[in-house]
């Protein structure tokens, strides 16, 4: 523990050096001006940010996003209970409580109830990373490729089962990315798979285009055929922050400590991000809290809830992806391929090779979660003032990063062709109902499972059974069965509750 | 009737999609090597896989209907928030395609005639296009916007970032020259 302790203090004195601080200074104001916007989601922010990262080295690269992130889960607080706008489709349990508080008279307490609950969240979930992520990587330096092709496999088959909507759609967009991936010249035969004769497709389709295009154009675009139509802006204008004092907050420990937990288990879990921890949490509240009755009328503990959790989730989502290499959310599939496009794979012997990067990662996550409080604090009128810019001109400018951000990878128009083909790609996604998130994550993760695999049945001899002998490897597979089942399991039980309405209803 | 067929069509398309890539799996060129797996296998299981998705969406739809099936949150939401008044859904938000089709032809323009005109020119133009493509009609901001937007893209990108952005052919090639001599980029 005395190591870990020695290894974060040098982690905090390399984020203070004026690069590292400087990233982090920008990723907390671009991350929390992204989050109140409400046309840019978090995770569109991260993917527009990353191309500025190429001329960085990798530390600064990772702090800037993780700190976008970080500061991302708040921002949107603001305008959900200012302007009954969700910033992000996370803030949507806290805009119950949060707007019927500020409409109550109490905007002020709403948003210190806020940055309170995102600050206790933030730091709880800080600790817990550093505690938990040594040890997992000291057990996942064991891991041989049929325990990493069953992690990988669950990691997929809970985005699938956690995301909202349609399994099948959500199945049909991670087979699409995995697919993606697949595209270019094969590694070990060197033979040529779905390039059709193009020497562009020869190269292979990098998860950047996918990912800026889908999330980037492809939500402009879905905006653009609604006519840029936001909801207009009307407030009185009073914009201040009242932070709960220690003995408030103390009342109330019992939501803290059920939301932390909450988040952090949210975050741990590929594929459950803030939002799921967010819901999941205000749903906790709602089913054990001492006031589960009032919940919606604008007390404390419905915007303490979700917002501790979706802070907490950020921690939980870092360590499978600094132990595993496994990103659980949209965001930290992002940055993991700023890891990657540094040439830099993420896992468990990154905490050997590059110590002072993982724990300079931890660092900044503790400064972010407090430089957010800052900004929160003090810097919340010129926040809320982005969103009188009108919708068309951001939108423009969106396009514009997504388009030169991809151009800046490899010199390349045909790079901002592939951006153009994803763009409509993620609109079609959108329009149709598939989720984009399971394509992002296969087309990162889909080579990473090619390779396990092949690895797999070349080690051992074409004996798939292998995945289910070896301990751990059974384990994930008996896990990833259970998020395979659970949607069926949803489905059959709303299928027998549906009857038992329809028949009281009748009565 | 029609929603159905509409909601069909995605499915159609990715299982015709689907199975005319597994058909190209069938003439990947290689030589096995020994009982190793060869380059086929990994997308011949994921197109499986994706049919099989397809299949279970299109008999679900041509069974129940066009059904928007609840997720995770729906779920949460309903079985532990009963002291929550939910609201109804909002309406579905009016759709302008037009808007849609100018957007994406002027993005493919954007990228065609890059190499053509520049980067300054053509960025100008396409955000100028664009903010009025999305409804947005005061003209002076519109020509004040995309001409600053265009110039800080220049600045930030080629003499901050140090990126080669396209300069474009003559005549358009001489704007470029111009403001990168104005801007001091080399």
């Amino acid at each position: 523990m005395l190591d870990v302790l020695q290894h974060l203090a040098g982690g905090f004195l390399h984020v203070l050096t004026p690069v590292n601080f400087a990233a982090l200074v920008v990723g907390l104001v671009v991350g929390m001006l992204v989050a109140v916007l409400p046309g840019l989601t978090l995770v569109m922010g991260v993917v527009l940010a990353l191309p500025f990262t190429y001329g960085m080295s990798i530390t600064p690269s990772i702090i800037l996003l993780t700190a976008m992130y970080v500061s991302g889960t708040y921002g949107g607080a603001i305008t959900s209970i200012l302007f009954r706008i969700p910033g992000e489709p996370m803030d949507v349990p806290l805009l119950w409580d949060g707007f019927a508080m500020g409409r109550a008279g109490q905007p002020a307490e709403a948003l210190g109830w806020t940055l309170f609950a995102a600050l206790t969240g933030g730091l709880i979930t800080a600790t817990i990373m550093v505690t938990l992520a040594v040890p997992f990587a000291k057990i996942a330096l064991t891991f041989d490729s049929p325990e990493y092709f069953s992690i990988v496999l669950f990691g997929f088959t809970s985005v699938v089962a956690l995301g909202g909507g349609s399994p099948a759609n959500a199945f049909i967009s991670l087979f699409f990315g995995m697919l993606v991936s697949t595209v270019g010249v094969d590694e070990i035969y060197g033979v040529d798979r779905f390039t059709f004769g193009s020497d562009i497709l020869r190269d292979g389709i990098g998860y950047l285009p996918v990912m800026v295009g889908a999330y980037g154009l492809g939500e402009v675009l879905v905006r653009l055929e609604q006519g840029f139509a936001s909801p207009p802006i009307s407030g009185d204008g009073r914009i201040a922050t009242r932070i709960p004092s220690l003995r408030e907050a103390w009342k109330i420990r019992g939501t803290f400590a059920r939301s932390s937990l909450v988040g952090v288990l949210c975050g741990i879990v590929p594929g459950a991000g803030a939002t799921i921890a967010s819901f999941v949490s205000y749903g906790v509240e709602g089913q054990y809290g001492r006031r589960r009755g009032e919940l919606g009328s604008g007390i404390p503990e419905g915007i303490v809830a979700p917002q501790v959790a979706s802070t907490a989730s950020v921690g939980g989502h870092m360590v499978p992806l600094l132990t595993l290499g496994i990103p659980g959310s949209g965001a930290t599939a992002v940055i993991l391929g700023a890891f990657l496009l540094h040439g830099v794979q993420p896992g468990p012997q990154i905490f050997q090779t590059q110590s002072m990067l993982v724990y300079a990662i931890f660092a900044s996550v503790f400064l972010g979660v407090i430089g957010m409080g800052l900004l929160g604090y003090f810097a919340i009128r010129p926040l809320v003032n982005v969103l009188y810019l009108p919708e068309a001109i951001v939108s423009v400018f969106v396009v514009l990063f997504c388009l030169i951000g991809a151009y800046s990878e490899h010199n390349n128009v045909s790079d901002l062709w592939m951006i153009v083909v994803f763009g409509v790609v993620g609109y079609l996604f959108e329009r149709w109902r598939f989720p984009i998130a399971p394509m992002v994550l296969g087309c990162i993760l889909g080579p990473v499972a090619e390779t396990s695999f092949l690895t797999t049945m070349i080690s051992y001899r074409n004996d798939w059974t292998v995945f289910f002998t070896r301990p751990v490897s059974a384990a994930v597979m008996a896990l990833t069965a259970l998020a395979l089942l659970y949607p069926l399991f949803r489905h059959v039980r709303r299928r027998g509750a549906a009857p038992a309405a329809t028949g009281e209803a009748a009565r | 009737m029609k929603s159905r067929h509409r909601a069909l069509l995605p499915y159609v398309l990715v299982l015709a999609g689907a199975l005319a890539l597994g058909w190209q799996t069938l003439h990947f060129e290689f030589t096995p090597r020994g009982e190793r797996p060869g380059p086929d296998v990994w997308p011949r299981a994921i197109l499986a896989l994706m049919i099989v998705a397809c299949g279970v969406r299109i008999v679900g739809v041509l069974r129940r209907g066009p059904d928007e099936r609840a997720g995770v949150l729906d779920d949460v939401l309903s079985d532990a928030l009963p002291a929550v008044e939910r609201e109804a859904p909002d309406a579905p938000p009016q759709r302008y395609p037009l808007l849609l089709a100018i957007g994406v032809a002027l993005t493919i323009a954007y990228v065609a005639l890059l190499a053509t005109l520049g980067f300054f020119c053509d960025t100008a133009l396409y955000i100028a296009a664009l903010i009025r493509t999305g409804r947005y009609r005061r003209w002076p901001v519109i020509a004040v916007v995309s001409v600053a937007g265009a110039l800080a893209f220049m600045f930030v990108f080629m003499k901050v970032v140090y990126l080669s952005l396209p300069i474009g052919r003559p005549p358009f090639a001489a704007v470029s020259l111009a403001l990168m001599q104005l801007m001091g980029i080399r």
